[in-house]
């Protein structure tokens, strides 16, 4: 593959950025977006909140004993849909080759940019300063070869930074960043890479292709090429929908049983947003999270596409049947998703006999 | 005490009783067989709580008795590892099993037998006998069309019903139906329309030990159970609890094409198309014409196969699409020379049998293809 030039954009504490921004009495006081409530975690959280130890996913309730002065801020995802748009629009005039990750975060091949400018990080600058300029709001840019290093690039200069990782340092910079920077390295893995004496990226690099598929499969060889600054993912723009989904935090913990009715509340939820997709889905997916925090999840996949509501309803409830835990098992959030979509005319329908 | 047993007279009971043993378990005592030994006989039990197994070993002539529970998959391995015709000394101490062969020991851990989980009688006394032959077939040509791991659990099984002086099998996963019926013997208890749905492992078992001896067998239902007593060999199966979809309604009547097949015929031309199939999808054509039914498979590299049957047929062409997979496993059901296609059209359901006095019929949904 010829030499790609990647830019990773990433706004700044963007959903608190955004309230500060349109409220002047927010500005410079640690700001944390999140509902009312004892169960809520943490949507985002600026960067006067970080200081105190705040950040997102972490309950609320947490976020107000680290600072009782931290203004909280219902979150209005409307508008922070609306200005990502914006951010978005901005980017499209650089590339057409823009991959949203989130609402605040994309990905952007400028390999040819239509700006007409010489350099990738030339191309980062005038986003950024457009960012500013037009929306009040600040990013932090990466710049690389490709998408995994772009991505970290963005991340070293946070907030309202650009880092670039030219092709020559990309061994330099990888060789002491501990592993668990690299994406898809999680506990699990880095307890496992940490019996073989693995903490760094350097340390990775000392094992063989053949060495980390044995250890690790597939995902051994996904190792192999992240220690050498590998990663030929394209940025695809327009990616199609991987799946649709929608949960439930309860206000108190409830049993297995108890949770039909918010199934068939989710389940029209999603059967309602799966409608703007005109592909279909074949698998549904429940997501339940217990009261210490464990995640399980079962899926169904079916031979035909799914075809109603009921349908979706009828399965997710069902998978319930498939969650072996102990009958007294408390859960704090249930979650039923689609996933697994097919254009319709890649399913050569075999009818059913009987329904 | 010690216990004496010949080395074969204690395998063939606990080889007997293997299959539902499995080797993961949430519960400990479900890797062991219940063994129970006396001057009569010595007898297996092994259960994965859906499907029960007692194997019986009769005149086993076994010296001293012994009550207890151990590791199947090992005291089978164990036992296996010796010569024929080796004796084999068993003995019981505290919780340990000694197990001596000539000059070998093992010892293995036991638990105790009242932890081991029997169904116990069937409840009722609903029974009926029919021929072990006649139903190790209706099981081995109806179980294909189980579902398997379908939501709709009462599909992932076997339907068991009476109507008048037959016992009739149906099984479908909602895309095909297969049902066959066989006779039954004196039976107590037992009403019209009574059934009962066996769980897919329950069939699997039956499918495995059920022999083809042209002998009477017993088949007992209680309210939770099905029992099948072959004498040397009692199998339980767990039920099912729900019911059974309404399947009457979907096996064609009548059709607009009836068609007369030579099986093997049909099958050769079928197994040739599958190969050029597409993998996933596994859908063939099926092109009724004047000089013959024209079977073809494609794939999505637009490669194609083609083969032609032999049938009268007088009619207007038309085709039909099928998943090849279930043709062919019926055709793999049916022993007959020659089979009847009752066909409407490409949208409805498609009826093979061997005519009116069949005990075997099947229903197909064809595919869009």
């Amino acid at each position: 593959m010829n030499l790609r030039k990647i830019v990773h954009m990433d706004m700044d504490a963007f959903y608190a950025s955004i309230e500060q921004r349109d409220d002047p009495g927010l500005r410079g006081r640690p700001v944390v977006v999140a509902w009312q409530g004892a169960r809520s975690v943490v949507c985002a959280a600026s960067y006067e909140a970080r200081r105190f130890g705040i950040h997102s996913a972490m309950p609320a309730v947490r976020a107000e004993r680290l600072c009782p002065e931290a203004i909280f801020v219902p979150p209005d995802f409307a508008r922070y849909r609306a200005v990502s748009q914006l951010v978005r629009d901005i980017l499209k005039n650089y590339s057409n080759l823009v991959e949203p990750l989130s609402l605040d975060e994309a990905y952007l091949d400028v390999t040819e940019n239509k700006a007409g400018l010489l350099s990738a990080t030339q191309v980062a600058r005038a986003i950024r300063s457009e960012i500013r300029g037009g929306l009040d709001l600040t990013a932090s840019a990466g710049v690389a070869a490709n998408k995994f290093l772009a991505k970290i690039a963005s991340d070293w200069r946070k907030p309202d930074g650009l880092f670039v990782i030219r092709p020559h340092e990309v061994a330099a910079f990888l060789h002491p960043l501990p592993v668990t920077r690299l994406p898809g390295v999680g506990r699990v893995t880095t307890l496992r890479l940490g019996k073989l004496g693995v903490q760094t990226v350097g340390d990775l690099q000392r094992f063989d292709r053949v060495g980390l598929e044995s250890q690790f499969g597939r995902f051994g060889l996904r190792l192999y090429e992240l220690a050498r600054g590998i990663d030929e993912r394209l940025v695809v723009p327009n990616r199609p929908t991987q799946s649709i989904s929608a949960e439930e935090t309860f206000e108190r913990d409830r049993h297995l049983e108890e949770i039909e009715p918010a199934i068939r509340q989710l389940a029209e939820k999603v059967w309602k947003a799966s409608q703007n997709e005109k592909r279909i889905a074949r698998t549904v997916i429940l997501k339940l999270k217990t009261d210490g925090f464990r995640i399980l999840t079962r899926s169904y996949t079916r031979v035909l596409p799914l075809a109603s509501c009921e349908d979706l309803t009828r399965i997710a409830l069902s998978l319930r049947e498939r969650v072996d835990l102990d009958p007294g098992q408390v859960f704090r959030l249930v979650g039923v998703g689609l996933s697994n979509f097919r254009e319709p005319d890649e399913i050569v329908a075999q009818p059913p006999l009987l329904e | 005490m010690n216990t004496i047993v010949k080395r074969e007279n204690i395998l063939k009971p606990v080889l007997a009783v293997l299959g539902v043993v499995e080797r993961k378990q949430t519960m400990p005592i479900l890797s062991n067989v219940l063994i129970k030994i006396n001057k009569n006989s010595i007898s297996a039990t092994g259960t994965d709580l859906e499907v029960e197994l007692v194997a019986i070993e009769p005149h086993a002539g076994a010296a001293g008795e012994l009550d207890t529970t151990v590791p199947g998959r090992k005291f089978a391995d164990i036992l296996r590892s010796f010569p024929e015709g080796q004796e084999v000394t068993l003995a019981l101490d505290g919780d340990r099993l000694h197990l001596k062969a000539g000059r070998s020991r093992f010892t293995l851990v036991t638990q105790p037998v009242d932890d081991f989980p029997l169904v116990g009688e069937p409840e009722t006394p609903s029974h009926a006998h029919v021929s072990e032959r006649k139903l190790r077939e209706l099981i081995r040509r109806t179980h294909f069309s189980m579902a398997q791991n379908d939501v709709r659990y009462y599909l992932n099984g076997l339907r068991i019903e009476f109507v008048g002086k037959h016992m009739r099998a149906v099984a479908t996963d909602g895309h095909r139906l297969a049902l066959g019926e066989i006779e039954i013997g004196s039976s107590e208890g037992i009403q019209e329309g009574m059934g009962v749905i066996v769980p897919r492992k329950g069939v699997l078992e039956l499918e495995r030990l059920i022999t083809d001896q042209d002998r009477e067998i017993r088949i007992a239902f209680g309210t939770n159970h099905l029992r099948i007593d072959l004498g040397e060999l009692v199998i339980t199966s767990k039920l099912v609890e729900g019911r059974f979809p309404d399947y009457q309604s979907v096996i064609p009547k009548d059709g607009r094409h009836r068609l007369l097949i030579e099986r093997e015929r049909l099958k050769l031309a079928l197994s040739r198309a599958a190969i050029l199939a597409n993998e996933k999808v596994r859908g063939v054509r099926l092109c009724f014409e004047s000089q013959g039914l024209r079977v073809v498979g494609h794939n999505t590299e637009q490669e194609e196969a083609e083969d032609l049957v032999e049938v009268s047929y007088g009619g207007e062409s038309f085709e039909v699409g099928f998943n090849v997979s279930y043709l062919l496993d019926v055709l793999n059901a049916m022993d007959d020379r020659e089979i009847e296609l009752l066909i409407n059209d490409p949208n409805s359901s498609c009826l093979i049998d061997t005519g009116e006095s069949g005990n075997y019929r099947y229903v197909i949904m064809p595919m869009r293809l």
